[in-house]
């Protein structure tokens, strides 16, 4: 199978530096290290360097316990990254009180993939949705008038495609697709810029997983929003996203244009990944291309972090760890013998 | 079973829960057939049915609220109505299952190993020593890496993966006709998950079994299954050769679901053909078609019940709609 290099499938405008010039989000060498109660530690996010342009939809995947969530968590400030350093909005952020980090607050969000358990079941969701307007003032530091915040929770009902009466009603009346529109909808309350959103379709049955997805992609068109996408879902991230980031154990081991990165993988475990998901094809199943299971991220694996898991392994990438190189097509990549 | 009857053969079979002095219909005069070696897939989204079918199935369903009717031969053997003493001979020997969650089937006080060998000891009467001998070869077989160690660990010792294998392991110890899985690799990551899909794929030639694979996954079902009963709203809407179903698909929901996955190779379509609204919860479900609301072909006639009926006996749909009145839209348009 061949597909062209470039990004030709793509729906959707790539961004190139030239249109924007400075990134809605960057991050450098973060290291997020947890401490346990038996005083042995897991590095979690170990040495991710990204950047996220504006209009993006950064795809970020990787198996279980890879660190994705831990990522998005210490990019948006909801934990203390270990060292390393964040820039949001040409802001550093990494050691940004919490008061003047307030406003900033309001430009990036978070949606969850449990819908239920971050809404409050015993509060309307018209009261659920007024919650952050009240808290956060305006930008001219007023306060939003009760008219203007029922104006704006109306608005938000048609930007999720929810009748306005949903308002009126509780959480638990609605399907687990409808309560992720209510999850998205009071992410957008305030206008942020960027949206991270963890695993935001992992719960949902497909045929409602792809009206979410089309939510994700007409709101980002409409509003101009900026995504980090974190799913385990390949195909989910590939329609969504215009780059993607792939972690194991806790680092980026290959990142890029969506198509050049999930279509020609450079990577041995892209490569893996992609070969493993289950396709609705009869008689496409291949035999397991991976042997075993992650390696326990307590222990810090010496030289590529892949090795020993690696179909193409050599010796000498056991002792010697691979940094993410740009190859000519302008993905990057950390292996010592990327597929060509 | 090699004289070519049917290991299982399920005829419609029904169960409702007694709510309210009312009789909830969960499953719906379901009806499918599982042979010798075979691996037959019950897919459909969350709420549909399947796990219900399978407790029922396994005479694991609470008959004070659950309501069975129907017929379930395996063997030649009526299940329904069978006394819970007989279908606890039944369970862990000819019929076994195996479940999302592993943690369920093993208890957190026993090492893996010590849980499989008791499985063998009484259902086979072999000694600890002998038992702990087919434990390791078992482990061995379902491609755990260090037996030894896997079999004298505590389930919450080991990664989710080797607790699957664990699980299958203890499910296969003896040597059962009948292997029911459900969501048997849903917990799992991608690699992993292909790993454990191989296992059950060779499972019929390895160990001369059949699978009933219970999935929301159309991508699990066309890599591993013969056969398909597409479940929506309890009932079975379309049944067939996964071959056949997966490539002309003779009901609208069946076509509907595998065109709102997308594509992981190939042109991107600007947005996905979703499916609008959710299906109806169980007391809410109409006469006729439960799809109706949903369906872009639905007309005044799918008002009524409709039964399943066939392009061939094998392939059945329950849509008034015939094969060719069913004009899909291209999966992947614009
Ligand atoms: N609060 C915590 N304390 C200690 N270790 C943690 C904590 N949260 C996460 N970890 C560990 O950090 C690593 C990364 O976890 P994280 O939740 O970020 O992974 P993930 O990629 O989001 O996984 P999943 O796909 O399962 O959501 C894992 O090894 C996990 O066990
Ligand atoms: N113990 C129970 N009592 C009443 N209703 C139940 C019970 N268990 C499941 N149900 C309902 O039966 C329907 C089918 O459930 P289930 O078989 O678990 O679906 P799935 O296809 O997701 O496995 C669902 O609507 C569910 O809410
Ligand atoms: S550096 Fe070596 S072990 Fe690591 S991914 Fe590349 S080939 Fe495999
Ligand atoms: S019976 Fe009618 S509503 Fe049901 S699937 Fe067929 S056309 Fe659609
Ligand atoms: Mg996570
Ligand atoms: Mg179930």
């Amino acid at each position: 199978m061949f597909y062209p290099r470039t990004s030709l499938f793509s729906p959707f405008p790539v961004m190139t530096d030239m249109a924007s010039p400075l990134p809605v989000l960057s991050a450098s060498n973060l290291i997020k290290t947890y401490k346990l109660a038996d005083g042995r530690e897991v590095r979690a996010v170990d040495d991710v360097s990204l950047t996220v342009q504006a209009g993006d939809v950064l795809g970020l995947v990787g198996e279980s316990g890879c660190g994705k969530s831990t990522l998005g968590r210490c990019l948006l400030k909801l934990m203390d990254v270990s060292s390393g350093q964040i820039v949001f909005e040409g802001r550093d952020i990494t050691h940004m009180r919490e008061a003047t980090l307030r406003p900033l607050r309001q430009r990036m969000q978070m949606v969850f993939q449990d819908s239920y358990a971050s809404l409050n079941p015993r509060r309307r969701v018209g009261a659920l949705l007024a919650e952050p307007l009240k808290v956060h003032r305006q930008a001219d530091g007023q306060r939003r008038s009760s008219i203007a915040i029922t104006h704006r929770l109306e608005e938000l009902m048609d930007l999720v495609a929810l009748s306005r009466d949903a308002l009126e009603r509780y959480p638990h009346e609605f399907s687990g697709g409808q309560r992720q529109r209510i999850n998205i909808a009071r992410a957008l309350a305030l206008s942020p810029r960027l949206i991270v959103a963890d695993e935001p379709v992992s719960a949902l049955d497909v045929s409602v997983q792809a009206q979410i997805v089309n939510l994700f992609a007409d709101l980002r068109e409409q509003l101009g929003l900026t995504y980090l996408f974190i799913a385990h879902d390949l195909a989910v991230v590939r329609q969504i996203s215009t780059r993607v980031a792939v972690m194991y154990l806790g680092g980026i081991v290959e990142t890029g244009q969506t198509d050049v990165v999930l279509c020609q993988p450079a990577h041995p475990y892209t490569r893996a990944l992609m070969q493993a998901v289950p396709r609705p094809i009869v008689g496409g199943a291949k035999p397991p291309s991976l042997k075993g299971d992650i390696p326990s991220p307590m222990k810090r694996q010496a030289g590529c972090r892949f090795h020993t898991r690696c179909p193409v392994a050599q010796p000498y990438c056991a002792a010697n760890v691979p940094v993410l190189q740009r190859l000519d097509d302008g993905r990057d990549v950390a292996c010592h013998f990327p597929v060509a | 079973m090699e004289d070519g009857s049917p290991v299982l053969e399920v005829r419609e079979l029904s169960v409702g829960v007694r709510s309210g002095g009312r009789l909830v219909p969960l499953v719906e005069r379901i009806s499918f057939t599982v042979h010798a070696r075979e691996i037959v897939g019950l897919v459909g989204e969350s709420g549909c049915g399947k796990s219900i079918t399978a407790m029922a199935l396994m005479g694991l369903l609470d008959s004070s609220v659950m309501h069975v009717e129907g017929s379930i031969r395996f063997r030649g053997q009526e299940l329904v109505g069978l006394s819970p003493r007989h279908f606890r001979k039944l369970r862990g020997r000819a019929l076994a299952m195996v479940f999302q969650d592993p943690m369920t089937a093993f208890t957190p006080v026993y090492t893996v190993g010590w849980q499989i060998d008791e499985q063998i000891i009484v259902h086979e009467g072999l000694s600890r020593r002998q038992a702990r001998q087919r434990t390791l070869g078992l482990l061995a077989d379902m491609g755990v890496p260090d037996p030894q160690r896997t079999a004298d660990s505590y389930p919450h010792q080991l990664s989710g993966g080797l607790r699957q294998r664990a699980m299958i392991a203890m499910a296969l110890s003896c040597r059962p006709q009948l292997l029911i899985a459900d969501e048997p690799t849903t917990a799992l990551d991608v690699t992993v998950q292909a790993q454990i899909l191989d296992l059950l794929r060779n499972l019929r030639r390895d160990y001369g079994s059949s699978v009933l694979m219970i999935t929301h996954d159309m991508g699990v079902v066309a890599e591993t299954c013969d056969a398909v009963a597409v479940f929506y709203a309890g009932r079975v809407a379309e049944i067939g050769p996964s071959q056949e179903m997966f490539s002309r698909p003779a009901h609208p929901y069946t076509a509907a679901l595998l065109a709102s996955i997308p594509p992981l190779i190939g042109p991107r379509p600007h947005r996905l053909p979703a499916i609008a609204g959710a299906p109806p919860p169980p007391a809410q479900r109409p006469v006729g078609c439960a799809f109706a609301s949903r369906c872009s072909f639905a007309r005044d006639t799918c008002a009524k019940p409709v039964a399943l009926h066939g392009m061939n006996p094998e392939h059945q749909a329950a849509c008034v709609l015939s094969p060719d009145q069913l004009v899909f839209p291209v999966p992947c348009d614009d």
